[in-house]
């Protein structure tokens, strides 16, 4: 009994162990708000899920406001478009996994470390303000499943672009992972 | 027991799951570390070297200003242009450790070659300099001074290697006696991720530096379409300005609706592709209609529905700047310009407007352009606009 266990455990282990969140199809792709981007020849059958994940990685942000990103994109089988859709990206707080989070420390402690790294403003630090707290926060979250009804080698063209001005900043990086389920 | 080996292998097999395969670390014997050096086998180095080498460059002849007084040609590919730079090349031409510096040997110029893919301003320059030896910044110099790792191919005035970071660069000397001149070319080929890439930038800038003083071999610009252009175009620019239209492709099939727009404005190259909701309703075609008119006024003035202004010429004019037909460039795209009137003087810019229809409606493409039409871009856009494709 216990020996007939042991392997049907192992090898859950092991496949659980590499696949959390499913497998992973395009390794994260810096967003280009310019730029449609294309994954082609996604092997996928009935049943599978497709699922699109945007990747946060931003510092400085002002009260942990996360600039929200539309993202386009037409999943398409042998031309037809079997889907096309504008969804939000980074909207909700569901769905996040490996975030890490910090919070920047104030600026009057910090001279050392952090001023460097600190946008050069010519305006004079006046004290008593409030400062808004500022923090790094790193996340990926689940944008999208797509479950697929037909087996077939399916095209993806996506698009994301963000209307927060925010989004632009070089403190801001966005990046966008196929998984597959 | 039979518990404890499966524990064992259960861990091991956690801690390896994962992991990729384990990378070999010891690299033995010399044919190895020259692929790891080389990154791709000699045998595809070689191919990719060919197939650049065949490419007929389409030439044209560039003038740059060394002073008042002094101005030097040199024939450049369609698509690349000169730039002011005023560093020094990343390959040393003297000895670096030299102390004594030897002001006759100094190039008088440093000018950048760029094309729309460019990077930065130092990864291809020319060095422009008098002297009265012919065999000034001989070969031999260039490798004593700088630390090719593998040699990929040298000869009497070219250099072209790997350095110990897996860099690819180029040294390429001509002299000519005629003016006591002497241009160097030097080149260091960007970090594309594919090293194929790479070699094909690296052996297409070598036909470049071969080509700069071929001043028999211009191409009339007026007789050139993308035909001819394309085939002469090195992989790398080929596949980099696939990216562009690619996306302009599937903007159209997939994602531009009503009067969306997209623009795509990088560095070196400029697009705006947008879709007319009006002029799809009523059959309407703003290229054909300006060809016919032939307009010359403000754009305040254009007496038909369009979003030619309010969609991208707003973003740079007034609305009292001057726009102009200039001249049909096919049954799809103009020529028009647009002047700037300024304080003390106009500035006079060129664009090419294509007409792209398809069953979604009518769409317009508008990117700067020479003042013949005739550019790289402009190329490209009046083909993609027939055939949605490059």
């Amino acid at each position: 009994m216990m020996r007939s266990i042991f392997p049907i455990l192992l090898s859950a282990l092991t496949i659980v162990s590499c696949n959390p969140v499913g497998k992973t199809i395009t390794e994260e792709t810096p967003v280009d708000g310019q730029l449609v981007n294309t994954v082609e020849n996604l092997d996928l059958k009935a049943g599978d899920e497709l699922v699109i994940w945007g990747k946060m990685d931003a510092s400085f942000l002002k009260n942990d406001n996360v600039p929200i990103f539309d993202l386009r994109y037409n999943l398409s089988l042998d031309g037809k478009t079997i889907e096309n859709q504008t969804v939000p990206m980074f909207a909700g707080n569901d769905k996040i996994i490996k975030s890490t989070y910090e919070i920047r420390k104030e600026e009057e402690q910090e001279d050392d470390q952090y001023t460097d790294e600190r946008t050069t403003d010519s305006e004079a630090p006046t004290e008593k303000i409030v400062e808004p707290t500022k923090s790094d926060w790193s996340f990926e979250q689940e944008v999208i499943r797509i479950p697929i009804k037909k087996e077939g080698k399916y095209t993806l063209d996506y698009k994301a672009n963000s209307n927060d001005e925010d989004a632009d900043s070089m403190f801001t990086k966005v990046a966008v992972i196929i998984r597959k389920k | 027991m039979m518990k404890k080996t499966y524990l064992i292998l259960l861990i091991s097999l956690f801690i390896f799951s994962c992991k990729d395969e384990a990378q070999d670390a010891d690299i033995e014997n010399s044919d190895e570390y020259e692929s790891l050096v080389l990154g791709i086998p000699q045998s595809q180095i070689d191919s990719i070297r060919d197939s650049e080498a065949r490419k007929q460059p389409i030439l044209k002849k560039v003038s740059y200003e060394l002073d008042s007084a002094t101005a030097i040609d040199v024939m450049l590919p369609v698509g690349n242009f000169l730039k002011d730079y005023s560093f020094s090349s990343k390959i040393a031409l003297t000895d670096p450790n030299s102390t004594s510096e030897n002001e006759d040997s100094e190039p008088e110029a440093v000018i950048s070659i760029q094309n729309a893919f460019s990077d930065g301003d130092s990864d291809e320059l020319l060095l422009v300099g008098k002297s009265t030896d012919p065999n000034i910044f001989p070969v031999s110099d260039i490798k004593k001074f700088n630390e090719p790792e593998k040699i990929l191919f040298e000869d009497k005035n070219a250099l072209l290697y790997v350095d110990g970071f897996g860099r690819k660069l180029m040294y390429y000397r001509q002299y000519n006696p005629t003016n006591s001149t002497y241009y160097l070319y030097t080149a260091e080929v960007p970090k594309y991720n594919d090293p194929k890439m790479q070699y094909a930038a690296l052996f297409s800038i070598y036909k470049k530096a071969q080509n700069l003083l071929a001043f028999g071999k211009e191409t009339a610009t007026e007789n050139l379409t993308w035909d001819k252009v394309k085939p002469s175009l090195s992989e790398i620019e080929l596949k980099n300005y696939n990216v562009y239209y690619t996306s302009l492709q599937k903007e159209l099939k997939y994602f531009l609706k009503n009067n969306d727009s997209v623009n795509i404005n990088k560095d070196k190259i400029q697009f705006y592709l947008y879709r007319d909701e009006d002029h799809s309703k009523n059959t309407f075609d703003q290229v054909g209609f300006l060809a016919t008119s032939q307009y010359s006024g403000v754009f305040g003035d254009l007496d038909f529905e369009n979003r030619m202004y309010s969609g991208y010429f707003s973003q740079i004019y007034d609305s009292d700047d001057e726009f102009k037909f200039i001249k049909k460039i096919s049954d799809n795209s103009i020529l028009v310009s647009v002047t700037r009137v300024g304080y003390s003087s106009n500035t006079t810019t060129n664009y090419i407007i294509s007409s792209i229809k398809n069953e979604k409606g009518q769409f317009y493409l508008i990117s700067p352009t020479n003042e013949e039409g005739s550019s790289v871009t402009a190329l490209m856009n009046d083909y993609f606009s027939k055939h949605l494709k490059i």
